[in-house]
């Protein structure tokens, strides 16, 4: 071995390039460490304010970016100052609310509250108990039935969380072309006659038929409407029968022959975009859409109307339901200290009482969940300033009957944590999803669907949550 | 032996070294053993033992309740789906993977002008943040607007009235998922396997042009053998990554449509986060690791087994 | 090699090839770039080419990233995480895979393999036993839980890869060098670290990009706004439930990639040449 030879080549070769490259290597790292400002971000957040009393929220990012404003902006700062809090509001996407509680249960360290998206029977061992800030609510408020199924539990005789508001689901169609074909989206019978003659016109009916929240929503409506669902008053399931066939026969029907494919794609945002960008004559969604285009397209904004979600067949009860299409509510962890405890309940008191103002910060996104927090509530929505300015002072009429037809998910029992699975992962969807492409006969799909709900329902059993 | 240390001196010298080894290699190895027994396994066997539990994301009591969720994960119809679908996904994925970054690699080698501009652009899918990449794929294959389908209507692959819905149709979903993954990977195993490429001695390549071995016969008998190692490498990393990957299902298809393009990891997240059954969710994502391991070990043996032989 | 495969298969061949992967890997950037400047009431109509401006172009994407968010604080998070990242990955991947390489004789195969091993454990939740470990360590909602936790995923290939990279270092050479009266360590510092520079590389950007594309421990761990990293950040502002913000969602991605893509095509030329200049077999 000619070790000399070898030494020779590397030090004349390797350590001069060496160098050159580990200094390219520290100056990379150091531009990003620079470009970070080092100093700010070494310095530990919030430590400066010890001594006053503080206040933390989850909040997830609110449909309506001028509601964050008005919450993490007005409202909160105010509060703070009156009571002498540093308010601090954090925020997660939409999606992940579900993540990010359990890595606070996890963590045995959190918010001191968190705000969910859908009812959170699942989080129930680990929530504080409400009932001592729900039932005065309830005496000066009263409640709309919705939010007690989503908020109690009665197997344990515990409220969970508290609930100041939810977001009704009303249909949104184009008026000018369900005039033209003569009819009005009222029925769920009405939509597929005025649904066919409609798609020939290149303007389908939008209902998801995937996993995302509006589909979930709107396929309970119907499933509902046509005189069934998941589970009885008494949480025992019941999904299996002759009235899931039948709403399921009604769906494969409305797919194949008024609506198009691509529903079997959608996620949360495409039937929005589809109505704005003028594709389908009808859907079910939260107002965001009539809001949108109140800013994005005030041309065409005039000719999507809202309207309530279709009825169901005179002979199985005619019913309308609409589920709820974002509930919120409000936990609050045990592991979180007894004085965090009372700042935040006293904060939810006193919120509750002041609740119209956000209904005014949502434009109307949310509804109460205590009805007699917002007492003129008929008169605002009908003199809703953007629209009246837009010329259309009736846009959002229809919003006024939502107290009527706006029910939970787990309808007619309560929204559990079984149902919570059965939502979250999709299984009324993909019910009908497998007699929609023929995957599955009407009654195979009903089946299928009642196996894995008995299933799920059966394990929360067995958790002594259900 | 003795004597060859003396002719050798260099021997004598490692051998001296050898006792101060013994101490300096486990020294050397303690902190990634140490960092990873904290943050992997400890966590690991937590997660094990939820996976025998009845744990719920909102509850800390724990019973022991056996194989239960694993009984249950096989008995559900949308779990056997996945698990096929986290196999096809691998499988095809890798391949595409591996076959494509050699070609890339060799293309990449060659000198062209404008190199440094394609190379730019061809690095970028590694570069960009994923989740946010995985948000611009969802737009270009949206129901109403897949810019995708334009321009295959454009060329004419697609009649006027098609309009392929890439995330609604589950053969579909699966490709545009794979595509994605290919995408995003691809850059990273040409490099790996670009420096594989670099390391063949250009005299064994010379030499056997010089020998007058044709092109076919130089990439079977010569690259092939030589990239083996490198490219067990890629293909090592590329499957784990591929098998464990949660974000890319999450963020495109959500499984969808109707639950049809679940892999394990996402299915997991579904039902054990999002859904709050933490116990099943455990054994749905623990479900593969023997398997895996089994993989692993053996293209780890290969992978070392190839280099010796090098 | 240059001369002999490219007279193989042409030089058509090979500007297809090149035509084809630059289209693949960079027509997604392009179409974010387009929509980036796109109005929505032109972006939402199906009638319109969507590579041409029907309506004149819009700066107000860009103006919602930068003014309405905190975008640049985000990128300078990001960088940030993934620099530590690699610092510690480095100081912790380098001896130990050296070790395993060198020091370690009939152990060192099966602990490389078991590091490796590690890699495998699904993350979907492993989020959930660390979040314990991150509050415990009073980490919870500070970018510092990610620096902590990130290098759990990175070490253990990173081991691995390096511990190949030295192993293909001719033992002779560090020998060599330990007989000239260098310490073991000081070989390791001046001989095998230079001629794996290749590997460092590998090792610098595989888990930078990792940790910049990290996203359900980025997503769980950090709540408020200001400690966010790019990949949560821009999704928490500007997805609103049914309303995606497409065009400043693509200008976060196109923003936040363009840099990191320029740094390593710089390196990968080093790190190509460095290679093909000496050949260390």
């Amino acid at each position: 071995m000619g070790e000399g030879a070898w030494i020779r080549i590397s030090d004349n070769r390797w350590r001069r390039l060496s160098r050159r490259e580990f200094l390219r290597l520290a100056a990379a790292a150091g531009a990003g460490a620079a470009a970070a400002g080092l100093m700010p971000l070494l310095r530990p957040p919030r430590m400066a304010v010890a001594q006053a009393r503080r206040l933390t929220f989850l909040h997830w990012s609110h449909f309506v970016p001028g509601f964050d404003k008005w919450f993490d902006g007005e409202y909160t700062k105010e509060w703070g100052k009156a009571h002498d809090v540093e308010v601090t509001v954090d925020h997660v996407p939409s999606a992940q609310v579900p993540a990010r509680a359990a890595a606070e249960v996890a963590a045995r360290q959190g918010h001191d509250l968190f705000q969910f998206i859908t009812p959170a029977p699942n989080f129930e061992p680990a929530l504080e108990d409400m009932g001592d800030l729900v039932e005065p609510m309830i005496k000066q408020h009263g409640i709309v039935d919705l939010a007690r199924k989503s908020t109690y539990n009665p197997k344990t005789k515990k409220w969970f969380a508290f609930s100041l508001s939810f977001t009704p689901d009303p249909a949104h169609y184009r008026k000018d072309a369900w005039d033209e074909v003569g009819f009005v989206p009222d029925s769920w019978d009405n939509l597929l006659r005025g649904g066919r003659m409609l798609k020939a016109r290149g303007l389908p009916i939008g209902i998801a038929i995937s996993g995302c929240i509006d589909s979930n929503m709107a396929l309970r409506d119907c499933l509902w409407s046509y005189g069934s669902s998941i589970q009885n008053q008494s949480a025992e399931v019941v999904i299996n029968n002759k009235n899931t066939v039948e709403a399921i026969k009604y769906i494969r029907a409305l797919f194949k022959e008024a609506m198009d494919p691509e529903v079997l794609a959608w996620d949360d945002s495409s039937n929005n975009r589809a109505m704005q960008g003028g594709k389908i004559s009808w859907t079910l969604n939260a107002i965001s859409i009539a809001r949108t285009l109140e800013k994005t397209d005030p041309e065409f904004y005039p000719k999507v109307q809202l309207w309530k979600p279709p009825r169901g067949p005179n002979n199985l009860g005619g019913k309308r339901l609409g589920s709820e299409h974002v509930f919120f509510s409000y936990g609050i962890w045990q592991f979180t200290s007894p004085e965090q405890k009372k700042l935040a309940k006293q904060f939810l008191v006193d919120y509750g009482n002041n609740w119209a103002r956000a209904f005014v910060g949502s434009e109307f996104y949310e509804f109460p969940s205590f009805p007699g927090t917002v007492s003129n509530l008929q008169d605002q929505v009908l003199h809703d300033t953007v629209a009246a300015r837009l010329g259309q002072p009736n846009m959002y009429r229809e919003l006024t009957t939502a107290l009527s037809w706006s029910t939970n998910v787990g309808f007619p029992g309560f929204a559990n944590a079984a149902e919570g699975e059965v939502f979250d992962t999709y299984i009324i969807p993909q019910m009908f999803a497998l007699a929609a492409t023929d995957k599955m006969t009407p009654e195979e799909a009903a089946k299928w669907a009642g196996e894995q709900v008995e299933s799920i329902f059966a394990k929360w059993r067995g958790r002594g949550l259900v | 032996m003795e004597e060859g240390a003396i002719r050798e001196p260099w021997r004598a010298v490692a051998r001296h070294r050898l006792r101060g080894d013994r101490l300096l290699g486990p020294l050397m190895l303690a902190p990634a053993i140490l960092y990873i027994v904290a943050l992997v396994g400890f966590p690991l066997l937590l997660a094990i033992y939820l996976s025998f539990s009845n744990a719920t994301t909102g509850s800390q009591t724990l019973n022991y309740v056996g194989l239960t969720n694993f009984a249950r994960a096989l008995d559900s119809t949308i779990f056997r789906a996945a698990l096929t679908n986290t196999f096809v996904f691998t499988l095809v994925s890798e391949i595409l993977v591996i076959v494509l970054g050699n070609v890339l690699a060799l293309t990449l080698q060659q000198k062209f002008r404008g190199r440094p501009v394609v190379r730019f652009l061809i690095l970028m899918p590694w570069a960009a943040p994923f989740a946010l990449g995985a948000i611009g794929w969802k737009w270009m294959f949206d129901s109403l607007y897949s810019v995708v389908n334009w321009m295959l209507r454009a060329i004419h692959i697609l009649g006027p009235h098609d309009f392929p819905q890439w995330l609604g149709v589950t053969k579909l979903a699966m490709a545009a998922i794979i595509t994605v993954h290919v995408w995003r990977m691809l850059p990273f195993s040409a490099i790996v396997i670009l420096a594989g490429l670099s390391a063949i001695p250009q005299e064994v390549l010379d030499a056997a042009a010089v020998d007058g071995a044709s092109f076919p016969q130089r990439f079977w008998h010569i690259l092939v053998p030589m990239l083996l190692p490198i490219t067990t490498v890629a293909v090592l990393f590329g499957t784990v990554f591929t098998f464990t990957d949660l974000s890319l299902v999450y963020i495109l298809t959500a499984g969808g449509p109707f639950n049809s393009t679940h892999v394990l990891s996402s299915w997991a997240f579904q039902v054990g986060i999002i859904a709050g059954d933490l116990a099943q969710g455990a054994a749905i994502a623990l479900f593969l690791l023997p398997v895996l391991l089994v993989v692993a070990i053996g293209m780890l043996r290969t992978a070392s087994r190839a280099e010796a032989g090098v | 090699m240059s001369r002999t495969f490219s007279k193989a298969i042409g030089r058509s061949g090979l500007y297809l090839s090149i035509a084809g992967f630059t289209f693949f890997a960079a027509f997604p950037f392009a179409w974010m770039a387009i929509t980036v400047f796109k109005r929505i009431l032109d972006l939402y109509n199906i009638h319109n080419n969507p590579f041409l401006f029907n309506l004149p172009p819009t700066m107000e994407n860009i103006r919602l990233l930068f003014g309405e968010t905190l975008f640049t604080r985000w990128l300078a998070n990001t960088a940030f995480v993934g620099a530590f990242v690699v610092l510690i990955t480095l100081l912790a991947a380098v001896p130990a895979g050296y070790s395993l390489a060198r020091l370690a004789r009939g152990w060192g195969q099966k602990f490389g393999i078991g590091i490796f091993l590690t890699y495998l454990v699904p993350p979907s939740l492993l989020f959930i036993p660390l979040a314990r470990v991150v509050s415990a360590l009073h980490l919870q909602d500070r970018f510092w839980a990610l620096i902590l936790v990130y290098p759990s995923f990175t070490i253990p290939f990173c081991t691995w890869l390096l511990m190949g990279f030295f192993k293909s270092v001719p033992a002779e050479l560090e020998e060599a060098a330990m007989v000239d009266g260098c310490s073991r360590l000081g070989a390791l510092r001046r001989i095998v670290l230079p001629i794996s520079i290749a590997g460092l590389l590998t090792v610098v950007i595989f888990a930078f990009t990792l940790s910049i594309q990290e996203f359900v421990y980025a997503l769980t761990f950090i709540s408020p706004s200001a400690q966010k990293t790019v990949s949560v950040g821009v999704p928490t502002d500007l997805i609103r439930g049914d309303v995606y913000y497409w065009g400043a969602l693509m200008a976060g991605a196109l923003v936040a990639t363009i840099p990191v893509a320029f740094l390593y095509s710089l390196f990968l030329d080093r790190f190509i040449s460095g290679l093909t200049a000496g050949a260390f077999r």
